[in-house]
């Protein structure tokens, strides 16, 4: 059987740049072994020093996980597709251990009785790549309530793609730089401030006055923190995250329904499985592209109306400009949402080291 | 490359990419881009542009800036109410990018004035979202062979679509007459608060071309079901009877004010 292995392109490097490789096989599994015996450097990647596939590694047939089928026995026909997506915080990658499951019947949205815009209060965790356009988005839409938190001040490496900030306000506290912005574009929305390192210390409490949250961090400790914190409080999270020329997004509603982050990846990467914590660069471009998913998907939660991105994972690669959607559903295993859950209350994880 | 020490730590990020290199970040530098359009379709994509270090910009608009405005132009602010969006778009490129320079042109484009502006662009993104503009700009681009990255919204949808002449199909290869389509009949309908969207990924499309890394939409329209959150792309093929790039040309000059869409037909 003649199948295509469509390569991310974070992992595109271990390829030669290919992003589309075929290759043959009866089974997702000899599928795999003839794709690492052609592309070796992608062995390290995929599998275990014992040879085989790495529990953080995730496969999707067509778009559907294989540990929903046979795992790696799943037969494959003649021109499926097999999918590997890794799972990006910011600086960091790693490819996380996806529970996908065929989706259920389309949410009836306007259950969630949304409210006005003009009463809506939105939280967004960072003022930088993601937050940027997205706080810009939500003040211009006429948003009641922005709330923002950051401890960083503007640096000048920010500036290429957040666009809070303009080259005047090096230098200054990033939330006082984006309050600015906020009211010059839009005088009526109320913006709250939070100049401050989210911690599980606060973060319960900073996130409670708020209808929606929306993640502009860039680390898997913070998203950790940020997913848990939404479970306990009971809000919808919309996740972002971007490296390079690539972008992923995703909302997390477990208490409506869906899946929350750690039904996806139960915990952050353990320290070195992660290749490095040095920012790896974006395109502004791209980080605004998910930015503006995030403040689109807030709105839309807000006001009842359209199909929120619940349980479908948007991965979007700007070099070929795709945008593809992955199924995920609830874990019934998770550690947070599931009906063992283990998490009763908020983790710190250590950051795996300084961005 | 003569990179200051200052500019080197601002487009840092984005020359760490293996992809982007500091050569790369010159060729993006050298890029003169016209921007036709200075409201929602363009607002973000200018920004970015900006932002990430492209040389020239200039911006077309005529109107003045007004509260409606407000609602999804992240491009302008209260104290630029009145003023004309171009020139408003060109103070916010500065204050976003010192570096970069910004060209306002407060008037509506036709006729042989289209020419004269855009022999010094490299290439167009067209965010007018008056159907009359795009046909002149979709005109104006294939007889001066300039690359032309289109960006619609019509209500919920939004639509993307580049032009490279001579290598495949023009707007009007697809698109031959307005009423055809209800995004090139309306263009931008409703003020959309996030219309931003597909021009911002065509000011994608643009950092790829001026760096020549990935694969570019040619051949092919993207489509962007913004309440689905879905996107779609469809393949366009050319058109041998079409009246501009086909083989029995009737367009071969730039005429009207209104853009040369009536000439047409």
């Amino acid at each position: 059987m003649s199948v295509q292995v469509r390569i991310p392109s974070p992992l595109k490097s271990l390829t030669g740049g290919k992003d589309v490789i075929q290759s043959r096989g009866t089974t997702v599994g000899e599928v795999i072994q003839q794709v690492i015996s052609s592309y070796p450097e992608l062995r390290e990647r995929l599998c275990d020093e014992k040879g085989q596939v790495r529990r953080f590694i995730n496969i999707f047939l067509n778009h559907e996980d294989i540990r929903s089928m046979r795992n790696l026995d799943t037969p494959v026909n003649d021109g499926d597709s097999l999918s590997t997506i890794p799972s990006i915080a910011g600086g960091a990658e790693f490819t996380p251990d996806h529970r996908i499951f065929r989706h259920g019947i389309s949410p009836q949205w306007a259950e969630l009785k949304g409210k006005g815009l003009g009463e809506g209060k939105v939280f967004i965790l960072g003022a930088g790549g993601l937050g940027s356009p997205a706080a810009l988005y939500l003040a211009s839409a006429g948003i009641g309530t922005i709330g923002i938190a950051d401890s960083d001040v503007v640096d000048l490496s920010n500036l290429h793609r957040q666009l809070l900030h303009f080259t005047n306000d090096v230098g200054r506290e990033k939330v006082r730089s984006a309050r600015a912005k906020l009211k010059a574009l839009n005088p009526g929305v109320k913006v709250r401030t939070y100049e401050t390192r989210v911690t599980s210390e606060n973060v319960r409490e900073i996130i409670r006055p708020y209808d929606v949250i929306i993640d502009g961090s860039d680390n898997f400790p913070t998203k950790f923190l940020i997913n848990d914190a939404c479970y306990f409080e009971k809000k919808p999270l919309v996740l972002g995250g971007i490296l390079k020329f690539y972008g992923q997004a995703t909302v997390f509603h477990p208490w409506y329904k869906g899946p929350c982050y750690r039904c996806i990846l139960p915990d952050p990467p353990p320290p070195g499985s992660v290749p490095s914590c040095q920012e790896a660069g974006v395109i502004g471009a791209i980080a605004g592209i998910i930015g503006m998913i995030q403040a689109f998907e807030a709105i839309k939660l807000l006001s009842g109306q359209g199909d929120p991105l619940i349980g479908r994972f948007l991965v979007f690669d700007a070099l070929d400009m795709t945008f593809s959607e992955f199924n995920i559903v609830r874990n019934e295993n998770c550690p947070l949402c599931g009906k063992d859950a283990s998490i009763t209350q908020l983790v710190d994880y250590q950051q795996v080291c300084q961005a | 490359m003569d990179f200051t020490r200052e500019q080197l730590e601002r487009y840092s990020r984005q020359i760490v990419l293996p992809e982007v290199g500091e050569q790369d970040q010159a060729k993006i530098r050298s890029g003169r881009v016209l921007i036709v359009g200075g409201g929602h379709l363009s607002s973000a994509a200018t920004m970015y542009l900006a932002a990430g270090g492209v040389g020239k910009l200039g911006i077309v608009d005529s109107h003045p800036v007004t509260h409606r405005d407000l609602r999804g132009q992240i491009l302008h602010t209260v104290s630029s109410l009145g003023e004309n969006r171009a020139e408003s778009a060109a103070k916010m490129v500065g204050r976003i990018n010192p570096d970069i320079s910004a060209k306002a042109y407060p008037i509506q484009l036709g006729g042989e004035k289209t020419a004269d502006i855009l022999k010094d662009y490299d290439l167009v993104l067209e965010c007018s979202g008056d159907f009359h503009t795009r046909y002149l700009v979709n005109d104006a681009c294939v007889l001066m062979e300039k690359p032309l990255f289109i960006a619609e919204m019509a209500g919920d949808w939004g639509r993307a679509m580049s032009v490279y002449p001579g290598q495949g199909p023009c707007y009007r290869c697809v698109f031959p007459k307005p009423e055809a389509d209800g995004i090139a009949r309306k263009g931008t309908g409703d003020a959309n608060a996030l219309g931003g969207m597909v021009g911002l990924i065509q000011a994608a499309e643009i950092f790829k071309f001026f760096v020549g890394k990935g694969d570019l939409l040619r051949g092919e329209i993207l489509l962007w079901d913004g309440f689905r959150m879905r996107f779609h792309r469809k393949r366009v093929e050319r058109d041998r009877e079409c009246a501009l790039c086909g083989e029995h040309r009737t367009i071969t000059r730039l005429v009207g004010n209104e853009g040369s869409y009536e000439a047409a037909v």
